[in-house]
């Protein structure tokens, strides 16, 4: 058996990967029933029908959150390996003890700053969620107010009159 | 792990931190003004202005003992880093850079953000000019890149932001292609460090397209940061629309971060024959094309952009020729380069805030404004490298490089390249003295000199900057004497 190297063993695992994956499916596929309709074609929108085109435009604002969840996604990615070494006795002991107050500094500075870019995050306010404010359009109308209800009253007294046709949604 | 050697890695990372004082320093000042930034909300840009210069001028302070004392400055950081004296001279340059830029500041109406900003876009270029492994060299890169993508857009206005996202765009393309490169290295030759001799030696063995090829996409993310030629697309827009100071800091700190990575390259990129050849074609293309497309431009920063392709162009040939006085010339010229461009986009930032943008705006202007005349007519002149000017003094010397190379060296191709720079020079006259020629000799058709004069402030920045051009081309020696301080070759593989 021919000898491999670091790189070999990643090759290797591309390889399965996509071996993997066109096993499983091509064997799904000669097995499984084929009856397709409109109903399994849709996009699976958690049980609601898809309304519209899944490419629209995104606020903006849920970039913002991304951004600053991938601040603490970071944090933990390195919180964890760290957390594994931090403590490990024979390490302090072989460095008197160095070991420790190296890692927890390096930790201490890594993680203010971190926390200083959400606290810049939230002092600049990137973490209110602001709603567009709908300001309604105000009219100085000459026309007084009593005209306009003699004039709904009116029109309310016509509706009622009127049968309602109710539209069939297709 | 080897556990006996750990604890001597912990000390010698903490003995470190005595030589990145001016990082160090810089790196401070980028925390301290976020928070000062947060406490004042935003409310005192002088406060921080003053901040900022002060952190620019404590890290040139500690620049000084480091220079003293390490004259060959050791491996920092398990031999990330290297304080030697090259990163030192560059890192002064970067700074003085810098605490020039913090000089546009006053009259611009800038978020607070700008500051910190322009602090971590030194910071970048100082870990760039002192890495010696390609992962350090990367991170440095993206450090510089960012803070840059987001300079850009300080302004705020549409084209800000198309010029911001274009940036954004090639940058992460030439980041990619610049990773992909150095994964093949890191391949081929089993290491990062480019400056250790088994990284020459891989190399070496290794099949030439191969190493060839990813050393060019290597050096693509590279030719990024110094505009060079087949990667200078996002130059001119970005140097027409970011603000006048980002666009000023952008032509020197990517630039000699970038070229300084390629000077500490070259030597372990030297195991690939064709690797000095390339780099010299590069560099003759980006000369010609940069003076070429500034011929034709209208607008005055425009063409400062396209110039400044040529100029990289100029900067790469002695790194590619790459013996003592070569590397002597290099740090020459930078150093000549960062003031007469400063001094360039110094006194077009007035005639911006005066709405005057391209060539024609500048009509006439001579006679009333004589001092802004005077003042462009040096910074041009010097960058054409015309005497009585540090900037002749600088090509003189390129050009003199390149001469004692071809004479040594038997190829006519550093002639071919010589008579295409020294022809270039003669191109570059035409659109650099395009300015002073609008000013003094075209007469304006209405009266449009309705124009502020310059501020006394404004007028002894301008006169520091031309009194620098005029020193070292009358005292070339007091800067030569300095630069021959830092050893060559660069590294001792």
């Amino acid at each position: 058996m021919p000898e491999l190297s670091g790189f070999g063993t990643i090759l290797l695992f591309i390889i399965g990967g996509f071996v993997f994956v066109l096993l499983s499916v091509g064997f799904a596929m000669l097995v499984r029933p084929n009856r397709p309709n409109i109903e399994k074609l849709t996009t699976y929108e958690c049980g609601e029908n898809p309304s519209t085109s899944a490419w629209g435009k995104f606020n903006v604002r849920f970039y913002i959150v991304a951004l600053i969840f991938l601040l603490f996604e970071v944090e933990l990615v390195f919180l964890f390996p760290w957390a594994t070494v931090f403590g490990q006795k024979e390490l302090v002991d072989a460095t008197g003890g160095l070991w420790g107050w190296f890692a927890l500094g390096e930790m201490t500075v890594f993680v203010l700053i971190l926390a200083l870019g959400l606290v810049f995050a939230w002092a600049k306010g990137y973490l209110e969620w602001e709603r567009p404010v709908v300001e309604a359009t105000r009219m100085d109308s000459k026309v007084p107010d009593k005209l306009y209800e003699a004039v709904s009253k009116k029109v309310k007294s016509i509706r009622a009159e009127v049968p309602v046709v109710k539209e069939e949604v297709v | 792990m080897h556990k006996e050697g750990l604890s001597f890695q912990l000390l010698e990372a903490l003995g470190s931190l005595n030589q990145v004082g001016p990082e160090l320093a810089i790196g401070a000042g980028i925390i301290l003004l976020l928070i000062v930034d947060l406490i004042t909300s935003g409310k005192r840009p002088l406060l921080l202005l003053v901040l900022s210069m002060l952190f620019a001028f404590v890290a040139l302070w500690l620049i000084l003992p480091l220079w003293v004392q390490m004259p060959d400055g050791g491996l920092l950081f398990s031999g990330q880093l290297v304080a030697d004296r090259h990163a030192l001279f560059s890192k002064a340059i970067i700074l003085l850079a810098l605490a020039l830029t913090l000089l546009f500041g006053t009259g611009l109406q800038l978020r607070t953000e700008y500051y910190y900003m322009l602090l971590s876009l030194a910071l970048g270029g100082m870990l760039m000019v002192s890495s010696t492994t390609l992962l350090s060299v990367y991170l440095g890169l993206e450090l510089t890149s960012i803070s840059g993508y987001i300079l850009t857009v300080f302004g705020f206005k549409k084209l800000n932001f198309e010029a911001g996202i274009k940036y954004l765009l090639f940058g992460a393309f030439a980041s990619g292609l610049m990773l992909y490169g150095i994964s093949l290295l890191y391949g081929l030759t089993g290491s990062l460090a480019f400056t250790t001799e088994a990284f020459f030696t891989q190399l070496q063995q290794a099949s030439e397209p191969l190493a060839l090829f990813s050393i060019v996409l290597l050096l693509m993310g590279i030719f990024f940061k110094i505009a060079l030629f087949p990667m200078h697309l996002w130059t001119p827009d970005i140097y027409q629309t970011a603000p006048v100071p980002v666009a000023a800091i952008f032509s020197v700190v990517p630039k000699i971060g970038g070229l300084v990575v390629l000077l500490r390259l070259t030597e372990g990129f030297s195991a690939v024959s064709s690797y000095s050849q390339f780099l010299i074609f590069m560099a003759s293309v980006s000369i010609v094309f940069g003076n070429m497309a500034a011929l034709n431009q209208s607008n005055v920063r425009r063409m400062l952009a396209y110039s400044s392709i040529a100029q990289a162009g100029f900067l790469v040939l002695p790194i590619a020729i790459n013996d003592g006085f070569a590397v002597t010339s290099f740090y020459f010229y930078i150093f000549i380069y960062l003031f007469m461009n400063y001094l360039a986009f110094y006194l077009v930032d007035h005639m911006e805030r005066e709405q005057k943008f391209s060539f024609n705006d500048y009509k006439g202007l001579g006679k009333k404004h004589s001092f802004l005349a005077v003042a462009f007519l040096v910074a041009m002149m010097s960058l054409v490298g015309f005497p009585p000017l540090a900037g002749f003094t600088g090509k003189l010397y390129i050009f003199s490089s390149l001469w004692n190379e071809w004479q040594t060296s038997s190829g006519s191709l550093l002639l071919i390249v010589l008579l295409i720079a020294a022809g270039n020079t003669v191109v570059a006259l035409f659109y650099y003295l395009k300015i002073p020629y609008f000013m003094f000799l075209k007469v304006e058709e209405k009266d449009t000199s309705e124009m502020e004069t310059l501020t006394a402030g404004q007028i002894m920045t301008a006169c520091l900057l031309v009194f620098m051009l005029v020193f070292f081309f009358l005292k070339p020696d007091s800067l030569i004497q300095v630069i021959q301080q830092i050893p060559f070759p660069v590294t001792q593989l």
